[in-house]
């Protein structure tokens, strides 16, 4: 009865077109790269105030649900990931642009989205309670092996470049020591420049790495090669083969971003890498990841939209966020006079059920907005050179600056993107650098809480199932990518790779 | 030219130096009292790392030299040149590729005084010319409305749509409500 309450509310009119509205909104932001779901949400906050409790938190959730997607549009038509969320989408949704597929991988994103997406919600309806148990085991230990399980990723995207890649990754980890350290705020590696005690922001690294540094490319390139980007995209509505061979991606993916989205502070970003990975780590054909294969993009956007109904399960039942864009939620919840928690299902149960149908409603208008809206903005990629390069890099460079309103987000991202490109000149993986600025917050974070939870015993990583277990795919990851690259070396007897 | 292996040995050699650096570095940072884990444990391990990888870096470049090569290497790089001379020999992809960042630093530097409006649609016209240079009036003519049209949906997107505040410059502020 209580459902049905849910989708009698949702499909109200005025609350349907809110709906709609906030996940169009969210896929525009999305797009543009510097702008987040997040963002998105904070900005719109304000216009929700005079609205009733549960047509606010529709719109928002419909925001939340569009902007997560519509990262990955700009992602795979231009290498330009609109949010950090859809990095893990552009390693192999542009390649399949550049192969004259992209309109297959945006047909594919937008459905591993809605799969995902829907996958979550499930999840969040019926074993909420169950999810935020286990999650709330978690402790540092935990996260950490978490962490390093994700970062075994730099092992399989850095191709034949093993120890390029590896350096990149590491390279990664120490720009993002670089700043305040959150555990006794001393500064680091700040040579006494003010600018850097903010350290190195995620989104401007981003922008640079991925989208100034490709856009150089394209200046190396010049305009005679061919006039557009892409001659064309193809068709985008997905095809069934394409679907069922997706399937246990699809599944593996939607429930690992739905997993990691219900952990507290592990939020779409990571949950894209992570699936990644470990959908390379089982795939019958590894080496194809990175060079344009269906299963990389549809492993990242399942899991990124998963997290989605994943994050939204703690911060109902616990009250305690999953990502940043439910800690705005939570506070849109606050201000609308709700208490988010156990007695959230009590006491408004109507609230929690119109947040559900919203979810599942927002989904699925997400999916025809998705696939309707992608063939008009997959035109972009078949622009002239000369207007689309111009303006992709000042909207890089604007969105940059956009999300703090700072000079100095937009110096990072011209850095990043200069040093991205040089170093891709020299065959070192971009991918690696984006991985360790995205996990290495967390790894550094829940190491050091771990020692000196334990007092500097080490054998805490080892004290818990989740932890040995995360530790040791970690390790055989490493191992069998060591291997592979040995063999494969000793096949090609001194080729070049290094 | 600098071949694959030498760009190697030499990105290696001096991420080596960076890693010693801030190594040091890191020797300053505050240790609070009976920490085990301290702000300098974990750039420690990473650099540590680093460290002994870009050595391997530069051994596996050094060997990637072809042999010919590793007996001239100082006569190459002692073999310069002057800066127009170096610039001449560049291929026109790499002069665009280093107009285009100049360009971009000039940008950043003028962004805030010139202000969005002006730095946005200067920065359009500049890096088109860079890309496709042309002389050509009508053309010069349609670039600049497209300058123009750019400048104003971004404004109309960020300023207005998203309330970011992005820096008038010269032009005063009051005319931009």
């Amino acid at each position: 009865m209580g459902f049905l309450d849910g989708l009698m509310t949702v499909f109200q009119i005025h609350n349907l077109v809110l709906l709609i509205l906030g996940v169009v909104l969210g896929i525009i932001v999305g797009a543009i790269p510097g702008l987040t779901a997040t963002l998105a949400i904070s900005l719109l906050l304000p216009f929700t105030f005079s609205l009733e409790a549960s047509t606010a938190l529709i719109m928002l959730i419909g925001i939340y649900v569009g902007g997560i997607y519509g990262g990955s549009i700009t992602a795979i038509l231009l290498r330009t990931p609109g949010t950090p969320a859809a990095a893990a989408t552009s390693l192999d949704g542009y390649p399949l642009m550049q192969k004259g597929q992209g309109g297959r991988a945006l047909g594919i994103a937008t459905s591993a989205s809605f799969i995902g997406g829907q996958i979550s919600c499930i999840f969040l309806i019926f074993l909420s309670p169950l999810i935020s148990n286990f999650a709330i085991k978690f402790s540092s230990a935990e996260y950490f092996a978490l962490a390093i399980f994700g970062l075994t990723i730099i092992f399989s995207v850095s191709g034949k470049y093993l120890l390029k890649g590896v350096i990149a990754g590491l390279i990664g980890l120490v720009i993002n020591t670089v700043g305040f350290d959150v555990i006794v705020a001393y500064p680091r590696f700040t040579f006494g420049v003010r600018s850097l005690m903010i350290g190195f922001p995620l989104l401007p690294a981003i922008i640079g790495l991925f989208a100034l540094s490709e856009l150089l490319r394209l200046f190396k390139a010049g305009v005679d090669d061919d006039d557009a980007i892409h001659d064309n995209v193809g068709r985008i509505l997905p095809r069934w083969p394409d679907l069922r061979q997706l399937k246990w991606v699809l599944l593996k993916s939607s429930l690992i971003g739905t997993f990691i989205g219900a952990l507290p502070g592990a939020g779409a970003n990571i949950a894209s890498f992570v699936a990644y990975s470990e959908c390379k780590r089982t795939s019958k054909t590894p080496e194809l990841f990175g060079k344009g294969i269906i299963e990389g993009v549809a492993a990242s956007e399942s899991a990124n939209n998963a997290v989605t109904g994943g994050a939204l399960i703690p911060m109902l039942t616990l009250g305690v966020p999953g990502d940043a864009v439910t800690a705005v939620l939570l506070g849109a919840l606050t201000i609308q006079g709700l208490q988010p928690g156990p007695l959230l299902f009590r006491n408004n149960p109507g609230i929690i059920n119109s947040i559900f149908v919203s979810t599942i409603v927002g989904n699925i208008v997400m999916l025809l907005t998705g696939l309707f809206l992608a063939k008009a903005i997959a035109k972009i990629a078949i622009m002239k050179k000369t207007t689309l390069i111009p303006i992709i890099a000042i909207f890089s460079m604007i969105g940059a600056y956009a999300a703090e309103s700072s000079l100095a987000h937009m110096k990072i991202a011209v850095i990043f993107g200069i040093a991205g490109y040089i170093l891709e000149q020299m065959d070192f993986p971009l991918a690696p650098i984006a991985l360790s600025i995205v996990l290495g917050s967390l790894a550094e974070n829940s190491f050091r809480a771990a020692l000196i939870r334990s007092g500097g015993d080490w054998r805490i990583f080892f004290h818990s199932a989740i932890s040995v277990v995360f530790l040791a795919i970690a390790a055989a990851s490493v191992f069998f990518a060591l291997r592979n690259q040995y063999k494969a070396s000793k096949e090609s007897q001194g080729g070049a790779s290094l | 030219m600098i071949k694959m292996g030498k760009r190697d040995m030499i990105f290696g050699g001096l991420l080596f130096l960076i890693c010693l650096l801030l190594l040091n570095e890191s020797r300053n940072f505050y240790v609070p009292p009976d920490t085990v884990a301290g702000p300098a444990l974990w750039p420690r391990i990473v650099l540590g790392l680093l460290a002994v990888l870009s050595l391997v870096l530069m051994y596996v470049g050094y060997k990637h030299i072809p042999k010919g090569q590793k007996e001239n290497q100082e006569a190459v790089s002692g073999n310069q040149g002057s800066l127009t001379k170096k610039w001449a020999s560049l291929t026109p992809g790499n002069k665009r590729v280093l107009a285009a960042m100049l360009a971009t630093m000039i940008f950043l530097f003028l962004f805030q005084p010139l202000g969005f409006i002006i730095s946005i649609t200067a920065y359009f016209l500049v890096i088109t010319y860079i890309l496709e240079p042309t002389k050509n009036p009508k053309q010069i003519g349609f670039r600049i409305v497209q300058a123009l049209a750019l400048t104003a949906f971004i404004y109309m997107v960020f300023s207005k749509g998203l309330s970011v505040r992005l820096p008038a410059g010269i032009i005063p502020a009051t005319w931009l409500l």
